[in-house]
This record gives structure tokens, sequence and C-alpha cells, in this order.
């Protein structure tokens, strides 16, 4: 079978490869869209750092402290403040002995090692206040360690 | 992700000598990394500044400082 080639570019009009063409056509359209996507996917992931290091230590709220509206065993001094809808890392060590970072609504439970660095990564998609408690035993005031995330819109964290 | 400020958030990405949960080679190594860096080939040399953004991204800050101070006593546990 020979195939004549017309000057128009199209090379035969047998229906085989005709079908052949067509089919060809298609599955590179549904390739190049899927290519897209993914990309379009791919781009949207950063992560959250920036040149400067916040240092800060957060303590939890003594009961004659707390005011009105504030959960007992639960509020801190220092929230730790996070973008929405970025992608976070999270380092988690000890100094002392072993803890547990939880946060339970965020789908968070990582040890606290002390001399190793263990790695977690969350997005947050609704601005908030997240709280948590140490999940792991850690001496007399191991039920007094909460832990509270606050997620916030990327223009107030940044300002 | 930009804003007028044209303030980027970015951290660490992605090292395929570490892709599991334990990240404590990955910042001994990027501290190690970067003080060879600049040893060979000076401070302004900005590819050091890779390991620099790692190993500070990383690493808790009271491990760099004792890490600096035993650098500096010579104590230092590794080849620099």
């Amino acid at each position: 079978m020979y195939f004549y080639q017309f000057t128009s570019g199209h090379h035969v009009a047998t229906p085989n490869m005709e079908g052949i063409i067509e089919l060809h056509n298609n599955v590179m359209f549904y390739l190049i869209l899927i290519l897209i996507f993914v990309s379009y996917v791919l781009y949207s992931i950063i992560k959250n750092d920036s040149n400067k290091i916040i240092e800060f230590e957060s303590y939890i709220i003594p009961e004659d402290l707390l005011e009105d509206g504030q959960l007992r065993m639960l509020d801190v001094d220092a929230s730790i403040v996070v973008p929405v809808d970025t992608h976070i890392r999270f380092i988690v060590s000890s100094a002392d002995v072993l803890h547990d970072f939880c946060v339970p609504s965020l789908g968070i439970k990582i040890d606290a090692a002390p001399g190793r660095l263990n790695q977690t990564s969350a997005l947050i998609q609704r601005e908030g206040v997240y709280y948590g408690q140490c999940s792991e035993l850690c001496g007399v005031f191991h039920s007094a360690m909460p832990i509270k995330v606050e997620a916030v819109s990327l223009y107030e964290f940044i300002n | 992700m930009s804003d007028e400020q044209q303030i980027e958030l970015k951290t660490v990405g992605f090292d395929a000598r570490f892709p599991q949960q334990n990240q404590t080679k990955h910042c001994y190594q990027s501290y190690i990394d970067y003080h060879k860096c600049i040893t060979v080939k000076g401070e302004d040399f900005a590819p050091c500044k890779v390991f620099w953004k790692t190993y500070n991204s990383l690493c808790p800050s009271a491990w760099i400082e004792q890490w600096d101070d035993q650098r500096s006593n010579g104590t230092f546990p590794g080849n620099l």
C-alpha cells in the first residue's frame, strides 16, 4: 500500500490512516491538558521560610492569669503564627527528654526526641486557632505543655 | 505568595539524600558543607549561601551556637 503525499500536507486518505491521525490528535490533546494541570499543581507548592530567624518561648497561661474566654490548660502566651494556604515544614526536636508535638486538628503528631530532627509538613486551609497538647510522657508538667497554632492570612503574616 | 512587597516564602527544597522524616544528618551535613565551601572558595562565593540557608533553616539555633563554639575551640566533631 503506497501513501501519496499531497501538497496540502495531508498524507493519505485511507480510513485507517485518518483514524490513526485522529486518535493521535486526541491523545496529544489530553496529554497536554494533563501536563498543564500537573505543572500547575507542582508550581503552587511552596514552603514557609524567611531570612529572619524568629525565636521564642511559649508557656502555658496559669489558671489565675486566665482572661475571660481563654481556655484552661490550652492557652499559651506565645502562639505559633503561620500563614494559610502555605506548605509549612515543621522540624521538631527536643532539648531534654522525649516529647510529642501533637495538633490533632491539623493531623500532626510527631515525636520530639533529643538529638534528632523530625520533619513533617502541613497545609492549613482555614484561618483560625488550633490547639494541641504534648503527647509523650515527659515528667511532672507533661499535662501543662499545650501547643497553639494560629493560621492567619499571608498579608497579616508578613506584617 | 508575592505581594507588592515582593516577599517570597521559600524554604529548603527536597534533598534526595535525606528523603525520610529524620533530617538530623541533613542539618549536620549542610553545616559542614558550608564551612568546607567557604574554606575552599572564600566567604563571598554565592553558591555557598545555599548551604548557609539550609542549615539555618533546619538546625536548632542551640545546635548552631554549640557548633560555632566548638569550631572556635577546635573541638568540632567532624571533618572541616
